[in-house]
This record gives structure tokens, C-alpha cells and sequence, in this order.
């Protein structure tokens, strides 16, 4: 047996070496397993079906902000320091969105949906996976516009507690408002953009009454189950972050949250298409991936 | 991994550039070809319909999850990066970079880590910077790397970024990528 003197540094040779170049990339998946694991068992929060290509690139640029050497480090700091976790989960959470975002959907919303919707003497949405909340305000402005507002309630949910409290806040940069106006338009909007906020320095200030209908809570698709029954579930963009297991299971429980003939709404490139749920559902519009339940 | 991989990277110019190229390529082609073009995220561009006529190849749009398929050729919608899992396709909204969404980096580094050594990262006309990293990681990880020559790629600036950061010593002619590609695959 080797004796180890102090300031020797002991080579200690992998196992089975694996070949050369395939090293590196292992050693991270490991290290990203481990992280995710870690994570899971101390906070509760579940990133461990996570797509992986994905979660790898937010887990790098973390590393490159964090000035952090390896997945590891960013472990043991994660694991010690709830405000590095704080970035993480923003990092992980905060998803591109808009208001009225691909204003063609809205627009489909207002002929195809809302006819239906009126027929109802109370209409129960959800939009799980929320992020700041834009996608939520634009349904509380169509919703009122189509003169639906009285009979109905805005579930909108994330995740992430810090995401949640900014859209609460309705508080948006005055910079994207020009942008928010065009989609707004495009999507069939009936009034000015401008009644529906306050400029106050560089911000908008979302109209209080827009946000009477809305009910912010967290809740994790990942891990939390169906909640409530409701006529109209969108879900845009937040399963392209899922490996395909946690993507079927989260459609799963958006099926068992969705009530006969409810209406069932995706991102633009997401689909139905190849998953067990398909035959479930029928496209009252294919491009705009709106879908109607029918069974 | 199993089975080769390639993945096209362009921008100004790359329509036509991947016309010829995809005309070029013969009827029983079995290798994935996944393309990221720079596009503007405008509602209808018809780049898919107008690619298609050059190729018998099928030729779409990528969605998210979309199985991965010998001989099928699959673009980047626009205004999302595409990446690939293990046997999938995979979209995302991050944050555009080098200015880029889709981004050509984002794919060839998903690339060059699922497919290590089977990767072939093909580098063709266009402006800026996007590519030239992914490009690297494609190396270093073992795959291939192809890159237009500067003397006959519309915009030659995208290909010899790449050159000068030393992805490879010279580029080549379209044809002479087909030929390779072709021989390769």
C-alpha cells in the first residue's frame, strides 16, 4: 500500500477509463444528475425530467454569471446559499412573454372559442405556467371585451413565488408597450391599448380592474396535481422546457383539469401530435394549436 | 451515439445556398439534417415551400418533440433556438445570441454534445459571428466541421470568421460539401 505524503498529489485513475472524448460531456451529466437530485431533496423543487439540452445551457450561463467553475461548485453554493437558489429558479423560470404574443392565437380565441365560452354561466382559465403574467393580463382584456368578464376567473400559476409577486405587481417596462400595442391590435383588440394601463416613469401600470378577475398562486406543474375543473387551460411554452415523460404526465393532469368540450391551448410549435392524448382532443384551430376536448 | 448527425448553420445568402445544396444531395439520403437559418420572426415567410422545391427530401418545419428522423430535414421555426435531445427535436425561448433566435451556436453545441464523433457541422454563407463557436465545440468534441469557402459564398463574412478562429485551415465549394457529405453519409 501506497504511503500518501503530505503535498503529494495521488493520481487515482477512473475505473474503467472511458474513451478520451467523451469525457468531459459525462462528467457534467453526472454532475447535472447529482445538482438536480440535490436540489430536489433539499428544496422540494423537481428539475430532474427537465429537457436536457436545455437545462444544461441555463445551468452554463448560470456558471458564466456566477463565475463558478463547474456544476459541482454551483451545487455546493446552491446548496448553501438560498440566494444563489433564488437566481436558479429565476433563471430557470423567467420564460419569454409577451402580452397579446402571437396575436393570430387571440384573434382565433375571438372567433372560435369565445361564442362558446359566452354559453356558459361561468367560465373557470387557467394559465399554468404564467411567468410574469402578461399572457394572463391579455386574456383579462379579451375576456372583457367580449363582455365575459362578470362570469369569469383567471387561475394563473407559476412555480416560482418571485415570478408570481411580479405579476401580481402588473408592472410592466413602458418600452415593451409599443410592441404589446401592435400585437394588441392584431389581435382583434376592440379599445386603445392605452385604457387598459397608467404610464408612471418607465413603467405601465396594468389597470386594477384587469387584474380583479386574475388569482396568482404557485403551483408546480413538475410535482403538484389538478386543482380545479376548468372550461379553458392555456399552456403556452412551458412543456418545451420537459423531457417527454414529464411533458405526457403534465398533459395528463391538464386533460384531468379540463372539463368535456374544454378548450386546450399550446405554444405555436408545441403539439399534440405523437402523444396518447391526441385522440382525446379534436383542432378547432391547427396552426394556432388550439384544441377542443372531446371526450 | 448512434447513427451520424448533420447540422446546417447560415444566414444572408443561405436560401439559395441550401437549395443547391439540398438538390445536390440524392433521393435515399439516410442521415437527419437539422437547419438553422437567420430569419425575421414574420408571420408567414414561405421558407419552407420554397426550400422544398429543390429537394425530394422532406423537408419541415421543426415543432417541439418532433422525432428525429433519417433523411428528413427539419428547420428552426422562427424566434425559437432548436436543439436536440436523444431522439428529439427541442425548442426554446431563451435569450438570442449573438443577437440570433434561432441561433446557429445553440444548435451545434446540442448537436456536438449528443452526437459527439457521428456530428457533422456544416458552416455555409452569411453575416456576423453566429456559428463560430458552435462550430468549435463541434471539434472539439470530435465531430466533422465544413465550411463554405469565402470566394463563392454570397456573404463571405460568416465563413471566414470561422476560419479565422480556426475551425478549419480552408473551405470549400457547394459542391464539393455535397460530394463529401454524400461520401460521408
Amino acid at each position: 500500500m501506497d504511503i500518501l505524503i503530505e503535498g503529494q498529489v495521488m493520481e487515482i485513475p477512473p475505473s474503467s477509463e472511458p474513451a478520451k472524448k467523451d469525457r468531459a460531456v459525462s462528467l457534467e451529466e453526472i454532475e447535472l444528475d447529482v445538482l438536480c437530485e440535490a436540489i430536489y431533496r433539499y428544496y422540494g423543487f423537481d428539475f430532474r425530467e427537465y429537457a436536457r439540452s436545455s437545462l444544461r445551457r441555463r445551468v452554463r450561463n448560470l456558471l458564466e454569471l456566477e463565475k463558478l467553475p463547474s456544476v459541482s461548485a454551483l451545487q455546493d453554493r446552491i446548496l448553501h446559499d438560498k440566494q444563489i437558489m433564488e437566481r436558479f429558479l429565476l433563471n430557470l423560470s423567467i420564460n419569454v412573454t409577451s402580452m397579446f404574443r402571437d396575436p393570430g392565437m387571440y384573434l382565433s380565441l375571438r372567433r372560435n372559442v369565445v361564442p362558446m365560452l359566452q354559453t356558459y354561466p361561468s367560465v373557470r382559465v387557467w394559465h399554468a405556467g404564467c411567468s410574469s403574467g402578461e399572457e394572463a393580463y391579455s386574456m383579462s382584456i379579451l375576456l372583457e371585451e367580449e363582455g365575459l368578464k362578470k362570469q369569469c376567473k383567471i387561475y394563473a400559476t407559476d412555480f416560482n413565488e418571485a415570478i408570481i409577486k411580479k405579476a401580481q405587481s402588473g408592472v410592466i417596462p413602458l418600452s415593451v408597450m409599443r410592441e404589446y400595442t401592435g400585437n394588441y391590435q392584431r389581435a382583434g383588440g376592440k379599445k386603445s391599448f392605452s385604457d387598459y394601463y397608467t404610464a408612471k416613469y418607465d413603467n405601465a401600470i396594468i389597470s386594477p380592474a384587469l387584474r380583479t378577475p386574475i388569482i396568482f398562486s404557485r403551483h408546480n406543474l413538475a410535482i403538484d396535481g389538478s386543482f380545479n375543473e376548468f372550461n379553458l387551460i392555456v399552456c403556452r411554452n412551458v412543456m418545451i422546457y420537459f423531457n417527454d415523460d414529464l411533458r405526457i404526465r403534465v398533459l395528463q393532469l391538464l386533460h384531468n383539469s379540463l372539463c368535456r368540450f374544454g378548450i386546450l391551448v399550446l405554444g405555436n410549435k408545441e403539439s399534440l401530435r405523437f402523444t396518447p392524448l391526441e385522440k382525446h382532443y379534436k383542432e378547432l384551430d391547427g396552426p394556432n394549436r388550439i384544441y377542443q376536448r372531446i371526450d | 451515439m448512434s447513427g451520424k448527425f448533420i447540422a446546417i448553420g447560415t444566414s444572408l445568402g443561405g436560401v439559395k445556398a441550401l437549395s443547391t445544396l439540398f438538390a445536390g444531395l440524392p433521393a435515399d439520403f439516410s442521415v437527419p439534417i437539422a437547419v438553422v437559418i437567420h430569419r425575421a420572426p414574420i408571420e408567414y415567410d414561405y421558407l419552407i415551400e420554397s426550400l422544398q422545391k429543390s429537394t425530394v427530401l422532406n423537408i419541415e418545419e421543426a415543432s417541439d418533440k418532433l422525432p428525429i428522423t433519417a433523411g428528413r430535414i427539419v428547420v428552426a421555426p422562427a424566434d425559437y433556438h432548436l436543439l436536440v435531445n436523444e431522439q428529439q427535436y427541442a425548442l426554446s425561448l431563451d435569450a438570442p445570441v449573438e443577437y440570433a433566435r434561432p441561433s446557429i451556436n445553440v444548435l451545434f453545441e446540442s448537436v456536438a454534445e449528443q452526437y459527439g464523433t457521428s456530428a457533422l457541422g456544416v458552416l455555409l454563407t452569411g453575416g456576423g459571428n453566429d456559428g463560430v463557436q458552435g462550430m468549435q465545440r463541434i471539434k472539439r468534441c470530435n465531430g466533422t466541421v465544413l465550411i463554405e469557402s469565402p470566394d463563392t459564398a454570397q456573404d463571405p463574412t460568416l465563413p471566414q470568421a470561422a476560419i479565422n478562429a480556426g475551425v478549419a485551415s480552408t473551405g470549400y465549394r457547394l459542391d464539393q460539401i455535397i460530394g463529401k457529405l454524400t461520401q460521408h453519409c
